[in-house]
């Protein structure tokens, strides 16, 4: 078993693509144990065969659209016009467009990328320090696996067997902590900085015409929660109508899609979507060979045999979900974690959803520890900046992120009350 | 040499551009598809009783083919940190060695779907009663794909050398 997970490691850092080391390390598994290799091809196909997975493609594509087709660029304008006053408007600016984006989006790179080309430029103009501003853009991006809908939070639902439409609504209040945090420590900050010099108000009638202007892309967040909430339909099926409403918005008001634009969004989502489900494929057969020797049962009564404190417990997950979350890929941490670390946490009697946007969060402030965090990589990309200076400016706003963290693992009530209305 | 792998690489550019157009045209119905299962049950009181197992299916095709599209544009999540140290002599043997790996794991992959073929044949599906070797066959045919790009890589990695 050591040795299998030692052929994984060194594959994965030879530079072999994580799916084949992946697959080869489970290839090897059943030449092994004199496993049939027929069943590493059935299990790859039923790996995928789910109608839960179904919502990450769509949700891709839905994002893919409300990109192309402008809606994006309106949240960032709506954004401005209700914060862009303030000192450090810009930067405050950044985290509510995110956690407006992360509302119709499934993904924290796409938002970062998103809203960061939208908004770095300007902020450099108005000098703000580009480290500084690939920063909280950065962090603010991370947000969109938290707030719903989330494509890692469809993944840990469909790992762990809870309802995506409850684990969207656990979400929720969790990412409104963790914006409200980033956004008090941009206010902290900018108090000192040589930023925004002159004195500007809020301007109703500006806030009015974004607001009309961005309607529109404001109704997804909507029709994907109300719809899940209100019982209409199922969290795949909201990807689809999602999909469905941002061709149409993108098309018919905005009439900025061409159908070029089209083509080439859905063949980027397509891409990005099924690199992760391929992992997920080839993961479950691993997973599943892994279960069969009872390796799960023995990593979760290691842990049980350090501590029997709850608390303690509790903490120690968190910190080795933080240290792997920095070194391994968000879409096979969880494939390879959560069935450690769910059933684990369900004998503690933690609820699963907490369990949930526990893990979920520890990913989200991985995605921002350098040197593999990949919103830091694509914030410092737009920025021009070197990963020193980010990894510097991060700092703050990863401190932030670990006590919301602590918050949300301690405090029960903020990830189970909404899911318990409903 | 140079002739066999520009004949690869443009069959491969040519492949690549119908799976693409493809599963574009298959994602959309999909969408369309899940949409309407929501119209027909609100609106119109019916429902579309095939409409899950026939999306799980077209996802196969989906994630299964879009893996060779992603292969294509070489966009499969590795971590480069050691890789991107060696020389560039290196690095073309390091891929050439991870387009054997490729090939292997496919091969086997293949090999296990071709057992399977005959027992997927005589079952049917739960609702659609079609045979389960329809939905299954999206591994099979990207692991041909599969395999094929992987050929095409060494040879223009060889070709690239001389």
């Amino acid at each position: 078993m050591i040795f299998l997970l030692i052929l994984l490691i060194t594959l994965i850092l030879f530079s072999v693509p994580m799916f084949l080391s992946i697959g080869l390390s489970t290839t090897a598994a059943f030449i092994m144990s004199d496993l049939p290799l027929f069943m590493v091809a059935q299990k790859m196909f039923d790996g995928v065969n789910s109608y839960v997975l179904l919502a990450v493609p769509l949700f891709m594509l839905a994002g893919g659209f409300m990109d192309q087709g402008g809606m994006s660029r309106r949240l960032v304008a709506l954004s401005e016009s209700l914060v862009g006053h303030f000192k450090g408007g810009l930067a405050i600016t950044s985290v509510l467009s995110s956690m407006l984006f992360a509302g119709v989006s499934g993904s924290a790179a796409a938002d970062t990328a998103a809203v960061g080309s939208a908004l770095i430029p300007s902020m450099k103009k108005k000098g703000y320090n580009k480290d500084f501003a690939a920063a909280i853009v950065a962090a603010g991006g991370s947000i969109g696996v938290i707030i719903p809908p989330s494509i890692p939070m469809i993944i840990f639902a469909f790992i762990a067997n809870v309802s995506v439409g409850k684990m969207f609504l656990a979400g929720i209040l969790p990412g409104i902590l963790i914006g409200l945090s980033l956004i008090s420590v941009v206010l902290f900050k900018s108090r000192n900085l040589d930023i925004d010099k002159e004195d500007r108000q809020f301007d109703f009638e500006k806030f009015k015409i974004a607001f009309k202007e961005s309607a529109w892309a404001l109704g997804i967040p909507f029709i994907v929660v109300g719809g899940i909430l209100g019982g209409i339909f199922t969290a795949t099926e909201s990807a689809a109508v999602a999909v469905v409403y941002a061709l149409f918005v993108s098309v018919v008001i905005y009439k900025e899609l061409t159908l070029k634009k089209i083509y080439k969004a859905a063949v980027s989502s397509i891409k990005i979507s099924s690199v992760i489900l391929i992992i997920i494929s080839i993961a479950t057969v691993f997973s599943w060979y892994l279960s069969m020797n009872n390796v799960q049962e023995l990593l979760s009564s290691t842990f049980l045999s350090l501590t029997d404190n709850k608390l303690l417990l509790l903490l120690l997950v968190n910190i080795f979900l933080l240290v792997m979350g920095t070194f391994v890929e968000t879409t096979a941490s969880l494939i390879l974690f959560v069935p450690v670390i769910a059933p684990l946490l369900a004998s503690l009697g933690i609820d699963p959803l907490t369990s949930g946007v526990m893990i979920v969060t520890n990913l989200a402030i991985g995605m921002l520890t350098p040197p593999l965090g990949i919103c830091l990589i694509v914030s410092g990309t737009i920025a021009e900046s070197k990963i020193l200076g980010i990894s510097k400016a991060i700092l703050p706003f990863l401190i932030v992120m670990i006590i919301d963290l602590l918050l949300i693992t301690y405090v029960p009530f903020l990830t189970t009350y909404l899911p318990s209305i409903y | 040499m140079n002739k066999i792998a520009s004949f690869f690489s443009y069959i491969s550019n040519m492949m690549n551009r119908q799976i693409s157009l493809f599963i574009v045209i298959l994602i959309f119905l999909l969408a369309l598809l899940l949409s309407l299962s929501v119209f027909y049950r609100y609106v119109l009181n019916d429902s579309i009783y095939w409409s899950g197992e026939v999306a799980r299916y077209m996802l196969a095709y989906i994630v299964f083919l879009g893996s060779t599209m992603a292969h294509k544009h070489k966009e499969h999540i590795r971590i480069d940190m050691l890789f991107s140290y060696l020389s560039n002599k290196n690095k073309k043997n390091v891929d050439i060695v991870i387009s054997l790996f490729f090939i292997s794991f496919w091969i086997i992959v293949l090999l296990g779907c071709i057992k399977l073929f005959p027992l997927f044949m005589m079952q049917t599906t739960a609702t659609l009663g079609i045979a389960y070797a329809i939905p299954f066959s999206a591994l099979p045919i990207s692991a041909v794909i599969w395999i094929f790009y992987c050929v095409n890589d060494i040879l223009t990695l060889m070709v690239k050398t001389k």
